[in-house]
């Protein structure tokens, strides 16, 4: 009895631990105070604050322009590659089946460094600066993998023989893509675009280290504000981008189990 | 034109083995032919090379005496009725039918006629509008077979389709397949690896193993002559026994002699199957019969027949007879004389493979 | 157009994009490691430097380094020992609590960590909740930058990281195994430990694997928690780059974080690997 009691109290310690913070602080950034250890009333005016204020309507802008980009070259790429991988077994196949878990894997410290280093050594033999151009490419080199590993999982034996049959019912190969491939796999498709949006307007270190002046993305900017200490400003900041990912997580998740179903 | 399809010794090889060795074969138009074996015997791979999903490794195919042997599946005049669950499941039944004439982008009106030609032949007026995972296994495979069907191929292709379904639905479409392909006269090329089934169903079989075909004739040809070995085993199931022949005489360890008619002298083996084998309590002499006399051991009852083991010397002979209630069955123990009629043993040489 | 074609046509743009935007930057890496930082803050690659390597030792990498391991163990064990419970737990619940528990698990563990980072912060600062609850035991003023904050802030983003892949290895136990070791063992403990714990090994391994390897690498995290003064091998990482332009360096440590991950990891599976049932 006892260790079933232990058990649940662990369950329920989890979830408070994990969802307190959480509310707490975006309770407070409808309080009406600064201090956020009193109440003293409802307000949105932190909010309001927010939509005059320049600088991260800027960064909002930059964000979403980045990861509307970033998404679509990284679909492209990884829907392509993950076809590819299904339908071609050589030796060169095998060894890109492995490597493409290293942007999966690879810690963001690094990435950031090495991508630096990469803009910078070219900008000697090309005009780039660093800024939105570089910040996009930089989220595609690694969104690309998710895309794959996503889509991919989902190219299955079945849908290899739906395939056959389609050919066999004089489907061409741009046909079988569109009439059977495109079908089967829109689940992990739109979970897809999903996360690799949330993934990189959530981006943080390599944005910062390939971003230029005046093309900062949010979470660099509210990352600076948030280095300065706990003001509203920031509560009502991190709850709109806590809100908005989860809207956008909780439509992944929901997705993937739909195709779970099948 | 002769036949609707040809193999030319053709071989198809992957990378670690030799799925199919130098086939040859042909098939007449309005055939029903049976790739018959046991799994990994290769049919399933040659049934891929005519539907344009494998390509030989050498060899020629012919459909209607046009090579094809690199032709992509879309282009060629073939249609196939897959294994098990190969329909569309974000399509409706109705649009799973029509997949192959709309690809092909037929008018309205045609694929409206088209479909109701082939909904009279086989029944599926009630589903149209259901989609596939409403369905039972045997629905969805009839859906398959309309789905094909209605392309009017040259030579329709069915990859084992009854497999995964039940012994009285499986039987129950055996006559549906069969009498829908004598109506439409397709070319059918049916993969198997049920004897019965190909013995039913089939106008020629092929009988396969390890990559090769051993024998290709009609069902009776097939079942009361084989010329090798392995047929003989495959087909029904024979009792079988190893010794030498001399002079029309088989002799083994298990028999002093029984006689087979005109073969020549050598090592191999009889085979007896037994359902040509008769009983009784009395010995039998004549000269057109063998007769050995055993003790009867089990009895299994199979409802509509009976299998009866018996002890002849120190081997055992297996005789099946049909379940006539009148008809005397011996009790286990009993003493018992089997006989059956000397042409009717079937002998292979050894050097016939 | 042939199978082929098409099949290149869809497969290599994006692996040449990876070749040349990833692959290829990872090599620049190397160059840098052996350049040497001038006095005006550039590199410079007249010859092949070795200065990066002797900086580690003076620059006393291997305190930082110790750290980031210490730190990133006791995550781990903090995450395992709150998380397999939770795991256990929700195992044995219906099954639309079940998902649901997972559903509440999971959300967190995609969203913006910098919030959920921030909303820890907001907790351990000067008159935040925990700050107050500790300080009843101890005299604190605040939590905030203390190796304490930064643990407990690593553990509440990556605890689902070792939640999940443990429960997918117990879910599948199947509940006939559960029965026959019950006949076995009179004993429910020992029961628990050679059937339940070892068959769900596969599921820690991950989730240890999945707590560890972030938790080296952190930046963020301990950059807002632990302040600019705490050093991890993130932070110090970035800190090369981007205040004192030792980029040789900075390549060199990060290089370093790259590898011990890809140590962990194979070390990880091997042992995986050796457990193989």
């Amino acid at each position: 009895m006892n260790r079933t009691l232990f058990l649940k109290l662990n369950y329920v310690f989890v979830l408070v631990f994990i969802y307190l913070p959480i509310f707490l602080m975006i309770g407070l950034s409808f309080n009406e105070s600064k201090y956020f250890n009193q109440w003293t009333g409802f307000t949105l005016q932190w909010y309001q604050e927010l939509l005059q204020n320049q600088n991260i309507l800027n960064a909002l802008y930059n964000s979403i322009f980045v990861a509307v980009v970033s998404t679509l070259l990284s679909i492209l790429f990884g829907f392509g590659i993950a076809l590819y991988l299904f339908r071609v077994k050589n030796r060169f196949t095998t060894f890109v089946e492995k490597f493409i878990y290293v942007p999966i894997v690879i810690p963001d410290v690094t990435m950031a460094a090495m991508m630096l280093v990469f803009f910078v050594f070219i900008s000697n033999f090309l005009e780039i600066k660093l800024g939105i151009a570089t910040t996009i490419i930089s989220h595609t080199a690694f969104n690309i993998s998710f895309v794959t590993v996503l889509i991919g999982s989902k190219l299955t034996r079945k849908l290899k023989v739906l395939e056959e049959v389609a050919s066999d019912l004089y489907a061409n190969h741009f046909q079988v893509i569109k009439q059977v491939t495109l079908p089967f796999v829109m689940p992990a498709l739109l979970a897809s675009i999903i996360l690799s949006f949330v993934l990189s307007f959530d981006e943080v270190v390599i944005s910062m280290f390939v971003t230029g002046p005046g093309s900062t993305t949010l979470p660099v900017y509210v990352f600076s504000m948030i280095k300065k200490g706990v003001t509203p400003a920031v509560n009502s900041v991190s709850s709109l981008m806590l809100i908005f990912s989860l809207i956008l997580v909780t439509g992944v998740l929901l997705l993937s189990r739909k195709d779970n179903l099948k | 034109m002769t036949y609707a399809l040809k193999f030319e010794n053709v071989s198809k090889s992957f990378s670690t083995t030799d799925a199919i060795k130098d086939i040859s074969f042909e098939v007449a138009k309005g055939e029903f032919f049976s790739l018959l074996g046991p799994s990994g015997c290769g049919k399933t791979t040659i049934l891929r090379i005519i539907a344009g999903l494998e390509h030989p490794t050498s060899g020629n195919v012919y459909i209607n005496e046009q090579l094809i042997n690199d032709k992509e599946p879309h282009l060629r005049p073939v249609n196939t009725v897959f294994q098990s669950y190969s329909l569309f499941p974000h399509l409706t039944v109705k649009e799973n039918i029509i997949f192959g004439l709309k690809i092909r982008k037929y008018e309205k009106k045609e694929i409206e006629s088209s479909l109701e030609e082939v909904i009279s032949l086989i029944d599926l007026k009630d589903y149209l509008n259901r989609k596939p995972h409403q369905l039972s296994g045997g629905e969805q495979q009839r859906v398959a077979i309309a789905r094909a069907l209605i392309n009017k191929p040259e030579v329709l292709l069915m990859d084992e389709p009854l497999g995964a379904l039940d012994l009285k639905l499986r039987e129950r479409l055996q006559v549906e397949i069969k009498s829908i392909q004598e109506s439409t006269k397709i070319t059918t090329i049916y993969v198997t690896h049920d004897q019965t089934e190909a013995l039913a169903m089939s106008d020629k079989i092929a009988v396969m193993s390890k990559g090769e075909i051993l024998q290709v004739d009609d069902p009776e040809s097939l079942y009361e002559r084989p010329t090798n070995k392995f047929v003989s085993n495959f087909l029904g199931n024979p009792n079988v026994f190893k010794g030498v022949i001399k002079n029309d005489k088989f002799i083994s360890d298990e028999f002093e002699e029984i006689a087979v008619t005109n073969t020549k002298n050598g090592p191999g083996l009889i085979f007896i199957r037994p359902e040509i084998i008769s009983f009784g309590f009395n010995k039998v002499t004549s000269p057109s019969m063998n007769c050995v006399e055993g003790v009867v051991e089990h009895i299994l009852y199979r409802g509509s027949w009976l299998d009866v083991i018996v002890s002849v010397n120190n081997t055992k002979i297996e005789i099946s007879k049909e379940n006539n209630f009148d008809l005397s069955i011996p009790d286990e123990g009993e003493k018992i004389y089997l006989y059956w009629f000397i042409n009717k043993t079937w002998v292979v040489l050894d050097d016939e493979k | 157009m042939t199978r082929n074609k098409l099949n290149n046509i869809l497969g290599l743009p994006g692996i040449i994009f990876l070749s040349v935007f990833f692959f290829t930057p990872s090599l620049f890496i190397f160059r840098y490691i052996f350049g040497s930082r001038t006095r005006t803050g550039k590199t410079s690659f007249d010859k092949i430097y070795f200065d990066s390597f002797s900086q580690l030792l003076d620059f006393n990498v291997l305190p930082i380094i110790n750290k980031s391991f210490v730190t990133a163990f006791f995550v781990t064990l903090i995450c395992f020992i709150v998380g397999y419970p939770f795991a256990y737990y929700i195992k044995k619940l219906s099954t639309t609590m079940k998902y649901f528990s997972l559903f509440l698990i999971s959300i967190p563990f995609l969203t913006n960590f910098l919030s959920r980072t921030y909303s820890w912060k907001i907790l351990v600062s000067k008159n935040g909740l925990i700050t107050k609850y500790v300080s009843m035991f101890y005299d604190v003023s605040s939590l905030l930058f203390t190796d304490f904050s930064v643990v407990l802030g690593m553990v509440y983003v990556y605890l689902p990281f070792m939640i999940l892949p443990i429960f997918t290895s117990l879910e599948n136990i199947e509940d006939s195994l559960l029965e026959s070791a019950k006949d076995l063992y009179a004993n429910p403990f020992k029961a628990f430990y050679y059937v339940t714990f070892k068959l769900s090994l596969p599921g820690v391994i991950a989730g240890i694997v999945l707590t560890f390897i972030p938790s080296l690498g952190a930046y963020i995290i301990p950059q807002i928690l632990g302040g600019s003064k705490s050093m991890y091998l993130g932070n110090f990482t970035v800190l090369q780059f981007i205040q004192a332009s030792n980029w040789p360096l900075g390549s060199l440590v990060s290089l370093i974080i790259l590898l011990f991950m890809v140590f962990a990891i194979n070390l990880l599976f091997k042992f995986e690997g050796q457990r193989n049932l």
